[in-house]
């Protein structure tokens, strides 16, 4: 009887990890609409890990870029930026507030590990997104430690 | 108020200090029934269960984060950036975990095949229930916010859902293998196992109790806001997060309290543990609850018609429905507890069991009773101590203290007296039963020992406060005021002592007399040499000297056993004490025995 337990749960558990390790490699990240509020965010995300900077800041908005320097964002963002490749990061919400669309995304990032297996971070982030002349710009954000991106968050007037 | 899964935080550390202390009381009262280790060793059983067990806790992990990965590719929001860290690591820790896990185990159980005699180790024991109280612990916190989720409340939980996908069958079958390990079980291992299911079922009673009391707590006051508050923000509390929270609470811990208390337990009768947890149930789950309620609801009464209230009725009487949520919820615990205890005691154990029971809650009430009189003592002795100029009159401070000790009183005495009378009368009809009963002198030597402590204690502090003004010449009204505390809880406990003195005084009169003590021989070291077959007559010698005596064999051709007539064996006794050594050697001759005593 033990032995059909076992046997039972290592094949159920086999298939498992099969099937877990073929979904995760087929299903990439999700394909959004270029013209939209999420596509941006998503083109920000990874032009800022795999340092194009300058396409980065190209998805600034044009008040965000006089206000602010970029220089100084990816300065003050330091480590966490290089963290990225370590999180997994899916979109929680688009609302729109006014003109501006709030992209809320969740940040996932798994580190460590013990008996009791990793510890897991989770935090939620706002990204406030708005079309200027055909094309969606990021206004702010309320992401890593630059308090100037921070402070636009509020849509542009 | 606190959160229900503050309460369940609370409870799960007291359990686990519990389970502690309960562990080494069982421990001590292992070595009778455990019998002589014949399996694997304890050095070889504790490498392999520990590794079995550690490895256990890898494998889970791995596989939860493999599950989570899944369930997060199959239900979660949309990726905008993937990573593959949390797949990787589970993967890992499951590569390394299976094998680890399955050649120990398989090892073990093995073992377990070719020696059933190994099913009653302690070690093996504790890996079984170990494991199944770390799945229960996950379990209860990942099911919990999995039926959150249901109820619409929240993120997608990949984790708690992976977590009771995986440890599900993990509790299953460590429960399976432990409920057929047959008759092979000692008291240890079957403490080991009732430790398990006894803070299973207080889990789960404190998680439904405290779901049940807040849910009950959001109706009544939902209902109580509607009627008399002025809500500013338009409640919806009554379908809110934390009602919901709440409810998940609530169906976890019925679930968990069903299968364990109702289905495992249920079967497991006169047990220590099942009485400690009806005890601790009863008293501590529904009697508490039921008089702190009771109180909440008196107070908010009497402070009112007392004129200690500052605002108006509906805020004044706010506190009323969670008053009434607590005391529905500790009546429900304290009547279904009661009820099991009556229906489990047998006739033997019914005495002991409803003096006990009488006797705690009586207790519980003495000590409402002796704060109500520390607090009306303190309160008298700062009216007259106060001598300070009034600028402006507070009557409510003095009437919201009036109103507090009205209530301990109310509460205290009716429980005090009820239960103290229902020990009292039958002491007095039947008192050579009563009186010396245990749980009767442990009420008594507690109080008397409390009262003690606590006078001991206020009596230092009184004096201490009296020496100092003394010597600063400073003695005043603000004296009295500053040990007004000290002394009363000095005369409160004059008023307790001397009345608890006089029935210790009155019980230990009608205890039996103890016997005069008879003399024990000291025992000495005795070697007697003997041939084969001397068991009878070592058996006479030890007998007549009250300890046990080595037999020694003498394999000589010309050896014999030596036969002594009662008066000679008496001689020998004689002897044998009379020498100056603390060893004895007897060496049986043609002429009866040679005492030959050494150091």
């Amino acid at each position: 009887m033990e032995r059909y337990w076992l046997i039972g749960g290592a094949t159920l558990l086999g298939l498992l990890l099969v099937v877990s390790v073929a979904i995760s490699l087929t299903r990439g990240e999700t394909v959004f609409d270029p013209d939209s509020p999420e596509f941006t965010v998503q083109r920000y995300l990874k032009a800022l890990e795999s340092e194009d900077h300058e396409a980065a800041e190209g998805l600034w908005s044009p008040k965000l870029r006089e206000d602010c320097s970029f220089e100084s964002f990816v300065l003050d963002a330091g480590r966490s930026l290089g963290s990225m490749s370590e999180s997994r990061i899916t979109l929680e919400e688009a609302r729109v507030v006014g003109e501006t669309t709030v992209v809320s995304i969740n940040v996932v990032r798994t580190s460590g590990g013990g008996i009791f297996g990793p510890s897991e971070w989770e935090r939620t982030y706002d990204f406030g997104v708005r079309q200027f002349e055909g094309e969606w710009l990021i206004t702010g954000h309320r992401w890593l430690g630059s308090s100037c991106v921070s402070s636009h968050f509020v849509p542009d007037p | 108020m606190m959160s229900p899964l503050m309460i369940v935080s609370i409870l799960f550390q007291i359990a686990v200090i519990g389970a502690i202390i309960y562990g080494v009381f069982v421990w001590r009262r292992k070595a009778a029934e455990a019998g002589p280790d014949v399996g694997i060793g304890t050095p070889r059983r504790f490498y392999f269960y520990s590794i079995s067990f550690i490895a256990l806790m890898l494998l889970v992990s791995g596989v939860t984060m493999v599950v989570m990965t899944l369930l997060d590719e199959l239900f979660g929001g949309p990726v905008i950036r993937g990573a593959t860290t949390r797949l990787a690591t589970g993967l890992a820790l499951t590569i390394v975990g299976l094998p680890l896990w399955g050649i120990h185990w398989r090892f073990v159980q093995q073992k377990v095949e070719e020696q059933p005699s190994e099913r009653r180790s302690i070690l093996r024991r504790l890996y079984l229930y170990v494991s199944m109280g770390v799945a229960l612990s996950f379990l209860a916190y990942s099911g919990f916010e999995v039926i959150e989720w249901v109820l619409q409340f929240g993120d997608f939980p990949a984790f708690s859902c992976a977590a009771v996908i995986v440890w599900m069958p993990v509790w299953a079958y460590h429960w399976w293998v432990a409920s057929n390990e047959g008759t092979e079980t000692t008291l240890l291992t079957r403490g080991i196992g009732r430790l398990y299911l006894y803070l299973a079922s207080a889990l789960g009673m404190a998680m439904l109790a405290s779901g049940v009391g807040f849910l009950v707590y959001f109706v009544l006051n939902e209902g109580y806001s509607a009627a008399f508050a002025v809500d500013l923000t338009g409640s919806e509390r009554l379908f809110g997060d934390t009602a919901r929270s709440a409810l998940s609470v609530a169906l976890v811990g019925g679930v968990i309290w069903w299968a364990h208390w109702i289905g495992f337990a249920s079967k497991d009768r006169s047990s220590v543990l099942r009485w400690v947890y009806l005890f601790v149930a009863s008293i501590g789950g529904g009697t508490v609850p039921t008089l702190v309620g009771a109180g909440l609801v008196l107070y908010a009464l009497l402070s009112w018609l007392l004129g200690a209230a500052s605002d108006g009725a509906a805020s004044h009487f706010e506190d009323i429905p969670a008053g009434i949520a607590t005391l529905a919820v500790g009546i429900a615990l304290w009547v279904y507890h009661r009820r099991r205890m009556i229906a489990e005691s047998t006739d033997a154990e019914s005495f002991h069991v409803d003096r006990s029971y009488d006797l705690l809650i009586a207790a519980i009430g003495l000590l409402t009773v002796s704060f109500a009189s520390v607090a009306v003592l303190d309160t008298f002795f700062k009216l007259i101590s106060d001598t300070s100029p009034v600028i402006v009159d507070s009557p409510v401070e003095w009437r919201e203290r009036l109103a507090i000790v009205v209530t301990l009183l109310l509460v205290g005495v009716p429980v005090w007296l009820a239960h103290w009378r229902r020990v009292q009368i039958p002491a007095l009809a039947d008192p050579e039963v009563e009186r010396v009963a245990l749980p009767r002198k442990l009420y008594v030597m507690g109080v008397l020992c409390l009262g003690l402590l606590a006078l001991v204690g206020g009596a230092s502090s009184t004096l201490f406060i009296f020496l100092r003004d003394l010597l600063d010449v400073e003695l005043s009204a603000n004296t009295l005021r500053d040990l007004s505390t000290a002394l009363s809880v000095v005369l409160t406990t004059l008023l307790v002592i001397p009345y608890h003195w006089v029935i210790y005084r009155q019980d230990r009169e009608l205890e039996p007399d103890v016997p005069e003590p008879v003399a024990v021989p000291m025992s000495k070291s005795v070697m007697l040499l003997t041939a084969s077959g001397g068991e009878d007559f070592a058996g006479q010698v030890e007998g007549a000297l009250g300890y046990g005596v080595t037999r020694v064999n003498w394999p000589d051709p010309d050896a014999f056993v030596p036969t002594l007539s009662p008066d000679q064996i008496e001689q020998l006794t004689d002897q044998v004490s009379a020498a100056p050594g603390t060893s004895v050697l007897l060496i049986p001759d043609t002429e009866g025995i040679r005492v030959i005593s050494y150091h």
